[in-house]
Protein backbone atom coordinates (compact mmCIF):
# COMPACT_ATOMS: atom_id res chain seq x y z
CA UNK A 1 0.00 0.00 0.00
CA UNK A 2 1.47 3.36 -0.93
CA UNK A 3 1.48 6.52 1.19
CA UNK A 4 -1.48 8.10 -0.63
CA UNK A 5 -3.65 5.07 0.06
CA UNK A 6 -2.61 4.98 3.71
CA UNK A 7 -3.40 8.70 4.03
CA UNK A 8 -6.82 8.19 2.45
CA UNK A 9 -7.60 5.46 4.97
CA UNK A 10 -6.42 7.65 7.84
CA UNK A 11 -8.60 10.46 6.54
CA UNK A 12 -11.58 8.13 6.93
CA UNK A 13 -10.68 7.73 10.60
CA UNK A 14 -8.64 4.52 10.44
CA UNK A 15 -6.23 4.83 13.39
CA UNK A 16 -4.22 1.81 12.23
CA UNK A 17 -3.47 3.67 9.02
CA UNK A 18 -2.53 6.74 11.03
CA UNK A 19 -0.24 4.58 13.15
CA UNK A 20 1.44 3.48 9.92
CA UNK A 21 2.01 7.14 9.00
CA UNK A 22 3.47 7.68 12.47
CA UNK A 23 5.85 4.76 12.03
CA UNK A 24 6.97 5.98 8.61
CA UNK A 25 7.64 9.57 9.66
CA UNK A 26 8.37 9.58 13.39
CA UNK A 27 12.16 9.54 13.15
CA UNK A 28 12.44 12.46 10.75
CA UNK A 29 10.14 14.64 12.87
CA UNK A 30 11.84 13.64 16.13
CA UNK A 31 15.32 14.27 14.72
CA UNK A 32 14.37 17.75 13.57
CA UNK A 33 12.70 18.51 16.93
CA UNK A 34 15.74 17.26 18.85
CA UNK A 35 18.19 19.20 16.71
CA UNK A 36 16.08 22.29 17.25
CA UNK A 37 15.49 21.96 21.00
CA UNK A 38 18.51 19.86 22.05
CA UNK A 39 16.26 18.26 24.62
CA UNK A 40 14.81 14.76 24.40
CA UNK A 41 11.64 15.45 26.41
CA UNK A 42 10.87 18.59 24.41
CA UNK A 43 11.46 16.70 21.18
CA UNK A 44 9.06 13.97 22.33
CA UNK A 45 6.44 16.61 23.15
CA UNK A 46 6.91 18.17 19.70
CA UNK A 47 6.64 14.75 18.05
CA UNK A 48 3.31 14.17 19.78
CA UNK A 49 2.02 17.69 19.08
CA UNK A 50 2.93 17.30 15.42
CA UNK A 51 1.02 14.07 14.93
CA UNK A 52 -1.98 15.23 16.95
CA UNK A 53 -2.17 18.45 14.90
CA UNK A 54 -1.74 16.45 11.72
CA UNK A 55 -4.58 14.13 12.70
CA UNK A 56 -6.93 17.03 13.37
CA UNK A 57 -6.03 18.64 10.04
CA UNK A 58 -5.99 15.47 7.95
CA UNK A 59 -9.11 16.38 6.01
CA UNK A 60 -7.43 19.61 4.87
CA UNK A 61 -4.53 17.67 3.39
CA UNK A 62 -4.70 17.04 -0.32
CA UNK A 63 -1.80 15.30 -2.04
CA UNK A 64 -0.44 17.35 -4.91
CA UNK A 65 2.48 17.01 -7.27
CA UNK A 66 4.73 19.11 -5.06
CA UNK A 67 3.33 18.17 -1.65
CA UNK A 68 3.20 14.68 -0.28
CA UNK A 69 2.11 13.72 3.21
CA UNK A 70 5.68 13.59 4.56
CA UNK A 71 6.42 17.15 3.40
CA UNK A 72 3.12 18.39 4.78
CA UNK A 73 3.81 16.69 8.11
CA UNK A 74 7.35 18.03 8.18
CA UNK A 75 5.99 21.57 7.82
CA UNK A 76 3.71 20.95 10.80
CA UNK A 77 6.77 19.66 12.69
CA UNK A 78 8.74 22.81 11.88
CA UNK A 79 5.93 25.04 13.13
CA UNK A 80 5.36 22.87 16.20
CA UNK A 81 9.07 23.12 17.07
CA UNK A 82 9.08 26.92 16.74
CA UNK A 83 5.83 27.23 18.70
CA UNK A 84 7.04 24.88 21.40
CA UNK A 85 10.16 26.91 21.98
CA UNK A 86 8.14 30.13 21.94
CA UNK A 87 5.76 28.76 24.58
CA UNK A 88 8.64 27.56 26.70
CA UNK A 89 10.81 30.63 26.18
CA UNK A 90 10.90 31.64 29.82
CA UNK A 91 11.79 28.14 30.89
CA UNK A 92 14.40 27.58 28.23
CA UNK A 93 16.21 30.90 27.97
CA UNK A 94 19.88 30.59 28.79
CA UNK A 95 19.40 26.96 29.60
CA UNK A 96 21.10 24.00 28.05
CA UNK A 97 20.79 20.60 29.59
CA UNK A 98 24.40 19.46 29.46
CA UNK A 99 23.42 15.84 30.10
CA UNK A 100 21.44 15.85 26.90
CA UNK A 101 24.01 17.41 24.67
CA UNK A 102 25.08 15.05 21.94
CA UNK A 103 27.83 12.72 22.98
CA UNK A 104 30.92 11.81 21.09
CA UNK A 105 30.51 8.32 19.84
CA UNK A 106 32.85 5.86 21.54
CA UNK A 107 34.86 5.22 18.36
CA UNK A 108 35.71 8.88 17.91
CA UNK A 109 36.81 9.25 21.54
CA UNK A 110 38.79 6.02 21.60
CA UNK A 111 40.91 6.63 18.53
CA UNK A 112 41.61 10.37 18.93
CA UNK A 113 40.84 11.59 22.46
CA UNK A 114 42.08 15.17 21.80
CA UNK A 115 40.05 15.41 18.65
CA UNK A 116 37.01 14.12 20.54
CA UNK A 117 37.40 16.79 23.20
CA UNK A 118 37.68 19.44 20.51
CA UNK A 119 34.56 18.17 18.76
CA UNK A 120 32.66 18.22 22.03
CA UNK A 121 33.83 21.79 22.63
CA UNK A 122 32.57 22.84 19.20
CA UNK A 123 29.20 21.15 19.67
CA UNK A 124 28.69 22.70 23.11
CA UNK A 125 29.62 26.14 21.78
CA UNK A 126 27.32 25.71 18.80
CA UNK A 127 24.41 24.60 20.98
CA UNK A 128 24.87 27.57 23.28
CA UNK A 129 25.00 29.91 20.28
CA UNK A 130 21.93 28.38 18.65
CA UNK A 131 20.10 28.81 21.95
CA UNK A 132 20.61 32.56 21.66
CA UNK A 133 19.47 32.91 18.07
CA UNK A 134 16.00 34.17 17.17
CA UNK A 135 13.73 31.18 16.50
CA UNK A 136 13.47 31.78 12.76
CA UNK A 137 17.24 32.01 12.28
CA UNK A 138 17.75 28.97 14.44
CA UNK A 139 15.28 26.92 12.40
CA UNK A 140 16.78 28.06 9.09
CA UNK A 141 20.25 27.06 10.30
CA UNK A 142 19.06 23.64 11.53
CA UNK A 143 17.22 22.96 8.28
CA UNK A 144 20.20 23.98 6.11
CA UNK A 145 23.08 22.70 8.18
CA UNK A 146 21.73 19.49 9.74
CA UNK A 147 18.76 18.57 7.60
CA UNK A 148 20.61 19.71 4.46
CA UNK A 149 17.58 21.26 2.80
CA UNK A 150 18.22 23.82 0.09
CA UNK A 151 17.34 27.48 0.57
CA UNK A 152 14.46 26.97 -1.87
CA UNK A 153 13.09 24.01 0.09
CA UNK A 154 13.38 25.90 3.38
CA UNK A 155 11.52 28.86 1.88
CA UNK A 156 8.77 26.47 0.83
CA UNK A 157 8.49 24.87 4.25
CA UNK A 158 8.64 28.14 6.17
CA UNK A 159 6.42 30.01 3.72
CA UNK A 160 8.79 32.91 3.24
CA UNK A 161 10.95 34.21 0.40
CA UNK A 162 14.29 32.67 -0.58
CA UNK A 163 15.85 36.09 0.09
CA UNK A 164 14.57 35.99 3.63
CA UNK A 165 15.99 32.49 4.18
CA UNK A 166 19.38 33.60 2.82
CA UNK A 167 19.41 36.60 5.14
CA UNK A 168 18.53 34.47 8.15
CA UNK A 169 21.17 31.86 7.30
CA UNK A 170 23.76 34.62 6.95
CA UNK A 171 22.81 36.23 10.26
CA UNK A 172 22.86 32.87 12.04
CA UNK A 173 26.31 32.10 10.64
CA UNK A 174 27.60 35.55 11.59
CA UNK A 175 26.48 34.96 15.16
CA UNK A 176 28.17 31.55 15.21
CA UNK A 177 31.41 33.08 13.91
CA UNK A 178 31.24 35.73 16.60
CA UNK A 179 30.82 33.13 19.34
CA UNK A 180 33.51 30.89 17.87
CA UNK A 181 36.23 33.53 18.12
CA UNK A 182 37.32 32.09 21.46
CA UNK A 183 37.73 28.65 19.87
CA UNK A 184 39.18 29.86 16.58
CA UNK A 185 41.11 33.12 16.94
CA UNK A 186 40.74 35.13 13.72
CA UNK A 187 44.50 35.76 13.58
CA UNK A 188 45.04 32.11 12.71
CA UNK A 189 43.22 32.74 9.47
CA UNK A 190 45.21 35.70 8.20
CA UNK A 191 46.09 35.63 4.52
CA UNK A 192 49.49 34.18 3.87
CA UNK B 1 28.12 45.56 -5.01
CA UNK B 2 29.18 46.42 -1.46
CA UNK B 3 31.29 44.21 0.81
CA UNK B 4 28.22 43.52 2.97
CA UNK B 5 26.55 41.67 0.11
CA UNK B 6 29.71 39.68 -0.56
CA UNK B 7 29.90 38.73 3.11
CA UNK B 8 26.44 37.24 2.74
CA UNK B 9 27.53 35.46 -0.43
CA UNK B 10 30.54 33.98 1.36
CA UNK B 11 28.16 32.10 3.66
CA UNK B 12 25.90 31.11 0.78
CA UNK B 13 28.94 29.86 -1.14
CA UNK B 14 29.96 27.63 1.76
CA UNK B 15 26.49 26.10 1.65
CA UNK B 16 26.64 25.71 -2.14
CA UNK B 17 23.85 28.22 -2.76
CA UNK B 18 25.55 30.48 -5.33
CA UNK B 19 25.16 30.12 -9.06
CA UNK B 20 28.23 30.24 -11.33
CA UNK B 21 27.94 33.96 -12.01
CA UNK B 22 27.62 34.87 -8.33
CA UNK B 23 30.50 32.55 -7.47
CA UNK B 24 32.73 34.16 -10.11
CA UNK B 25 31.85 37.65 -8.84
CA UNK B 26 32.65 36.59 -5.30
CA UNK B 27 36.02 35.12 -6.30
CA UNK B 28 36.85 38.28 -8.21
CA UNK B 29 35.96 40.43 -5.21
CA UNK B 30 37.91 38.28 -2.77
CA UNK B 31 40.98 38.56 -4.99
CA UNK B 32 40.73 42.35 -4.76
CA UNK B 33 39.47 42.90 -1.18
CA UNK B 34 41.74 41.88 1.67
CA UNK B 35 39.05 42.21 4.38
CA UNK B 36 36.63 39.94 2.51
CA UNK B 37 39.43 37.49 1.76
CA UNK B 38 40.19 37.30 5.47
CA UNK B 39 36.51 36.83 6.28
CA UNK B 40 36.27 34.12 3.62
CA UNK B 41 39.15 32.14 5.13
CA UNK B 42 37.80 32.49 8.65
CA UNK B 43 34.25 31.56 7.60
CA UNK B 44 35.60 28.54 5.75
CA UNK B 45 37.50 27.45 8.88
CA UNK B 46 34.41 27.76 11.09
CA UNK B 47 32.27 26.01 8.48
CA UNK B 48 34.74 23.11 8.32
CA UNK B 49 34.74 22.81 12.12
CA UNK B 50 30.94 22.71 12.12
CA UNK B 51 31.00 20.05 9.42
CA UNK B 52 33.48 17.95 11.41
CA UNK B 53 31.27 18.15 14.47
CA UNK B 54 28.05 17.59 12.59
CA UNK B 55 27.36 13.92 13.14
CA UNK B 56 25.68 13.71 16.46
CA UNK B 57 23.90 10.99 18.36
CA UNK B 58 20.17 11.43 18.29
CA UNK B 59 18.65 9.84 21.39
CA UNK B 60 16.10 7.10 20.99
CA UNK B 61 12.75 8.19 22.38
CA UNK B 62 10.14 5.85 23.79
CA UNK B 63 8.23 5.46 20.52
CA UNK B 64 5.46 3.29 21.96
CA UNK B 65 4.85 5.70 24.78
CA UNK B 66 4.73 8.60 22.31
CA UNK B 67 2.25 6.75 20.13
CA UNK B 68 0.22 5.94 23.26
CA UNK B 69 -0.09 9.67 24.05
CA UNK B 70 -1.02 10.47 20.47
CA UNK B 71 -3.54 7.66 20.29
CA UNK B 72 -5.14 8.82 23.53
CA UNK B 73 -5.43 12.38 22.26
CA UNK B 74 -6.91 11.49 18.90
CA UNK B 75 -9.38 9.03 20.38
CA UNK B 76 -10.56 11.26 23.23
CA UNK B 77 -11.03 14.44 21.26
CA UNK B 78 -13.01 14.30 18.06
CA UNK B 79 -11.74 16.44 15.20
CA UNK B 80 -12.99 20.05 15.44
CA UNK B 81 -15.26 20.67 12.47
CA UNK B 82 -14.70 24.00 10.78
CA UNK B 83 -17.81 26.14 10.44
CA UNK B 84 -18.68 26.36 6.72
CA UNK B 85 -15.04 25.64 5.95
CA UNK B 86 -13.79 28.59 8.03
CA UNK B 87 -11.19 27.99 10.72
CA UNK B 88 -12.65 28.39 14.26
CA UNK B 89 -10.12 31.09 15.19
CA UNK B 90 -11.34 33.25 12.30
CA UNK B 91 -14.92 32.69 13.41
CA UNK B 92 -14.01 33.93 16.91
CA UNK B 93 -12.13 36.90 15.45
CA UNK B 94 -15.05 37.80 13.19
CA UNK B 95 -17.47 37.43 16.10
CA UNK B 96 -15.30 39.77 18.20
CA UNK B 97 -15.14 42.40 15.48
CA UNK B 98 -18.89 42.16 14.86
CA UNK B 99 -19.50 42.64 18.59
CA UNK B 100 -17.27 45.73 18.65
CA UNK B 101 -19.05 47.21 15.62
CA UNK B 102 -22.50 46.44 17.04
CA UNK B 103 -21.58 48.04 20.37
CA UNK B 104 -20.21 51.02 18.46
CA UNK B 105 -23.44 51.40 16.51
CA UNK B 106 -25.61 51.17 19.62
CA UNK B 107 -23.35 53.53 21.55
CA UNK B 108 -23.58 55.98 18.70
CA UNK B 109 -27.34 55.61 18.43
CA UNK B 110 -28.37 55.87 22.06
CA UNK B 111 -25.63 57.76 23.92
CA UNK B 112 -24.10 60.26 21.55
CA UNK B 113 -25.94 63.32 20.26
CA UNK B 114 -27.34 62.38 16.88
CA UNK B 115 -29.15 63.90 13.99
CA UNK B 116 -32.67 62.72 13.32
CA UNK B 117 -31.35 59.92 11.13
CA UNK B 118 -29.15 57.50 13.09
CA UNK B 119 -26.45 55.26 11.69
CA UNK B 120 -28.91 52.42 11.50
CA UNK B 121 -30.86 54.18 8.81
CA UNK B 122 -30.88 52.61 5.38
CA UNK B 123 -27.42 54.03 4.72
CA UNK B 124 -24.81 54.71 7.42
CA UNK B 125 -24.17 58.43 7.85
CA UNK B 126 -20.97 59.91 6.50
CA UNK B 127 -20.16 61.25 9.96
CA UNK B 128 -20.45 57.81 11.50
CA UNK B 129 -18.18 56.29 8.87
CA UNK B 130 -15.60 59.03 9.43
CA UNK B 131 -15.66 58.40 13.17
CA UNK B 132 -15.23 54.65 12.72
CA UNK B 133 -12.46 55.22 10.20
CA UNK B 134 -10.64 57.59 12.58
CA UNK B 135 -10.91 55.03 15.37
CA UNK B 136 -9.59 52.30 13.05
CA UNK B 137 -6.59 54.46 12.10
CA UNK B 138 -5.88 55.08 15.78
CA UNK B 139 -5.89 51.30 16.37
CA UNK B 140 -3.52 50.67 13.49
CA UNK B 141 -1.10 53.55 13.96
CA UNK B 142 0.95 52.04 16.84
CA UNK B 143 1.62 48.95 14.72
CA UNK B 144 2.60 51.03 11.68
CA UNK B 145 4.77 53.40 13.72
CA UNK B 146 6.60 50.48 15.26
CA UNK B 147 7.23 48.93 11.86
CA UNK B 148 8.18 52.29 10.31
CA UNK B 149 10.82 52.73 13.02
CA UNK B 150 12.18 49.23 12.55
CA UNK B 151 15.92 49.12 12.02
CA UNK B 152 17.60 45.86 11.10
CA UNK B 153 20.49 45.36 13.45
CA UNK B 154 23.62 43.56 12.49
CA UNK B 155 23.12 40.58 14.72
CA UNK B 156 19.53 40.88 15.78
CA UNK B 157 16.07 41.44 14.52
CA UNK B 158 15.10 44.76 15.99
CA UNK B 159 12.44 44.95 18.63
CA UNK B 160 9.24 44.64 16.66
CA UNK B 161 6.75 42.45 18.47
CA UNK B 162 3.67 41.37 16.58
CA UNK B 163 0.61 39.85 18.20
CA UNK B 164 -0.87 37.74 15.41
CA UNK B 165 -4.39 37.63 16.94
CA UNK B 166 -4.51 41.45 17.07
CA UNK B 167 -3.28 41.69 13.50
CA UNK B 168 -5.96 39.30 12.29
CA UNK B 169 -8.65 41.35 14.06
CA UNK B 170 -7.29 44.49 12.42
CA UNK B 171 -7.39 42.79 9.02
CA UNK B 172 -11.07 41.97 9.49
CA UNK B 173 -11.85 45.53 10.66
CA UNK B 174 -9.97 46.82 7.64
CA UNK B 175 -11.95 44.63 5.24
CA UNK B 176 -15.27 45.72 6.78
CA UNK B 177 -14.30 49.38 6.55
CA UNK B 178 -13.18 48.98 2.95
CA UNK B 179 -16.59 47.62 2.06
CA UNK B 180 -18.26 50.52 3.93
CA UNK B 181 -16.38 53.28 2.15
CA UNK B 182 -16.00 51.66 -1.24
CA UNK B 183 -17.03 54.17 -3.90
CA UNK B 184 -17.59 56.93 -1.32
CA UNK B 185 -14.09 57.96 -0.28
CA UNK B 186 -11.37 56.94 -2.77
CA UNK B 187 -8.53 58.47 -0.70
CA UNK B 188 -9.46 56.58 2.44
CA UNK B 189 -10.06 53.45 0.39
CA UNK B 190 -6.52 53.62 -1.03
CA UNK B 191 -5.06 54.01 2.46
CA UNK B 192 -7.02 50.97 3.63
CA UNK B 193 -5.74 49.03 0.61
CA UNK B 194 -2.14 49.89 1.57
CA UNK B 195 -2.82 49.05 5.22
CA UNK B 196 -4.26 45.74 4.08
CA UNK B 197 -0.97 44.85 2.36
CA UNK B 198 1.03 45.68 5.48
CA UNK B 199 -1.29 43.76 7.81
CA UNK B 200 -1.27 40.66 5.63
CA UNK B 201 2.54 40.64 5.57
CA UNK B 202 2.56 41.07 9.35
CA UNK B 203 0.11 38.22 9.85
CA UNK B 204 2.50 35.83 8.11
CA UNK B 205 5.80 37.16 9.42
CA UNK B 206 8.16 35.05 11.50
CA UNK B 207 9.85 36.47 14.54
CA UNK B 208 13.32 36.29 13.05
CA UNK B 209 12.32 37.36 9.57
CA UNK B 210 14.15 40.67 9.40
CA UNK B 211 13.97 40.74 5.57
CA UNK B 212 10.17 40.96 5.56
CA UNK B 213 10.24 43.50 8.40
CA UNK B 214 12.50 45.74 6.31
CA UNK B 215 10.21 45.26 3.33
CA UNK B 216 7.17 46.29 5.41
CA UNK B 217 9.05 49.37 6.63
CA UNK B 218 9.80 50.30 2.99
CA UNK B 219 6.17 49.74 2.04
CA UNK B 220 4.97 52.11 4.80
CA UNK B 221 7.54 54.73 3.73
CA UNK B 222 7.03 54.44 -0.02
CA UNK B 223 3.25 54.66 0.13
CA UNK B 224 3.41 57.30 2.87
CA UNK B 225 0.68 55.48 4.74
CA UNK B 226 1.15 57.29 8.06
CA UNK B 227 1.38 60.70 6.38
CA UNK B 228 -1.76 60.04 4.34
CA UNK B 229 -3.60 58.88 7.44
CA UNK B 230 -2.73 62.09 9.28
CA UNK B 231 -3.74 64.27 6.32
CA UNK B 232 -7.07 62.49 6.02
CA UNK B 233 -7.75 62.81 9.74
CA UNK B 234 -7.10 66.57 9.63
CA UNK B 235 -9.45 67.14 6.70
Amino acid sequence: MNETEVVQMAQKGDTHAFRQLFEDNKRRVFTLAFQYTKNKEDAEDILQETFIKAFHSLDKFKAQDDTNFSSWLYRIGINASIDHLRKNKMKKDNYIDSDQLPNISSDEGFSHPEHAVRIKEIRTKLDLTLNQLPKGQRMVFILRHYQQLSVKEIAGYMKCSEGSVKKQLFRAFQMIKKHFKSLFPEDNYEML
Amino acid sequence: MKCYKFRENIVLDLYGELDNKEKAELEQHIAACQECAKDYLYSKGVFQALEDAKTEDIPEPAWDSSWGEINLAIRDKPKPRPLFGISPKWVYAAAGVTLVFTLGIFTGRFWLPQKQEGPLSAELSQEYIQRTLAQHFENIKPVLVEMANYTAQENGNGTVLVDKATIKNLIIQNILLKSLISGKNPTAFQILEDVDLVLRELANIDEGDSGTKSMIKELIDEREILVNMNILQQM
